[in-house]
């Protein structure tokens, strides 16, 4: 290969390399204020009036207030991150196993509403209005089909029946 | 000007730092992905092998109305994560209703191997949650793909 044509290719790999570098600079820019806000705002009276609030209404997805806590840091962080309140929470046994799986379906259809779907979202995305729009489908999609699910499952729960998945 | 008690004024600091902290993080492992992917992706498609992929996988990729090089990101972000899927985006090229459909086959079922074993541990049936994802994958992806075609996108 000729020095001109290897000087190509390595500069094609650079900019390569670059787009990468922008992509993640572009995502650092939402995603660490998305993150600073959330851990501010879940310790605030607001949040906590309204996991009051949410907190009986869980049981029509066949879980109990006790999963408030994990199902909103899985939710908004991720199975991951969520794990570290999930795990604690069944390990005190506060909630049944019948509850921990409707919080697994809840979970696996739904978690990390910020970090997921921005990573889709941004791709070519033109401006902050055709972001919204993608956001709006991506989540959209998943709570109501994590809601239809998790409210199916509860109500065979309920009556008695065999789970299903 | 609200004036705010000294625990609740440390219970903020120590929210924005878990936040800043937690957030930077996130980046990093975005970062160390992103770049190296962003090369190995031009380097592949220098040589063919993504549109060798492409041919082999578009009878398949048919199915949610995408093309064949798809399969590299609907493959990483199943068996690996969403960094990776995402960042083979960018050299694909595709269109906003493909980002779409790519983007809700990925969340529905991603890290299946990470994910499955933290499920397990906390106690839910892993194996029955990962067929389900898997058949909630295929299926959204397949609805998904004709719905937002005529969306415009």
């Amino acid at each position: 290969m000729s020095g001109d044509a290897l000087l190509a290719v390595l500069g094609e790999l650079a900019g390569a390399a670059w787009a990468g570098a922008r992509f993640c600079g572009l995502l650092a820019l939402l995603i660490v204020p998305a993150m600073v806000l959330y851990e501010v705002a879940a310790p605030l009276p607001l949040f906590a009036a309204w996991g009051r609030w949410l907190g009986p209404r869980l049981r029509r997805i066949g879980m109990s207030p006790a999963c408030t806590v994990p199902l909103a840091a899985g939710l908004f962080l991720g199975v991951a991150y969520g794990a570290g309140f999930i795990i604690p929470v069944a390990e005190r046994r506060e909630v049944g196993p019948r509850e921990i799986h409707s919080l697994g379906l809840f979970l696996s259809t739904c978690h990390a509403v910020i970090e997921d779907p921005l990573l889709f979202a941004l791709v070519g995305a033109p401006d902050a209005v055709e972001l919204g729009r993608r956001m709006a489908i991506l989540v959209g999609v998943r709570l109501a089909l994590a809601l239809a699910v998790t409210l199916w499952h509860g109500r065979h729960a309920a009556n008695g029946e065999a789970l299903p998945a | 000007m609200i004036r705010l008690t000294e625990e609740t004024r440390a219970a903020l600091r120590q929210g924005a730092q878990r936040g800043l902290r937690r957030g930077l993080h996130t980046c990093w492992v975005l970062f160390r992905v992103t770049v190296p992917t962003y090369v190995a992706m031009d380097l592949l498609a220098r040589f063919g092998m993504i549109a060798a992929i492409g041919r082999l996988c578009s009878p398949i990729m048919g199915w949610f109305r995408l093309p064949g090089e798809a399969a590299v990101p609907l493959l990483l972000g199943w068996l690996v994560n969403v960094y990776s899927a995402a960042a083979t985006l960018g050299a694909l090229g595709l269109s906003t209703a493909q980002i779409l459909t790519l983007g809700l086959m990925v969340g529905l079922a991603h890290s299946v191997v990470v994910e499955t074993a933290v499920l397990q541990a906390a106690g839910a049936r892993g194996g029955l949650l990962l067929a389900y994802r898997m058949g909630l994958s295929v299926a959204v992806g397949m609805v998904a793909a004709r719905l937002l075609a005529g969306d415009g996108a």
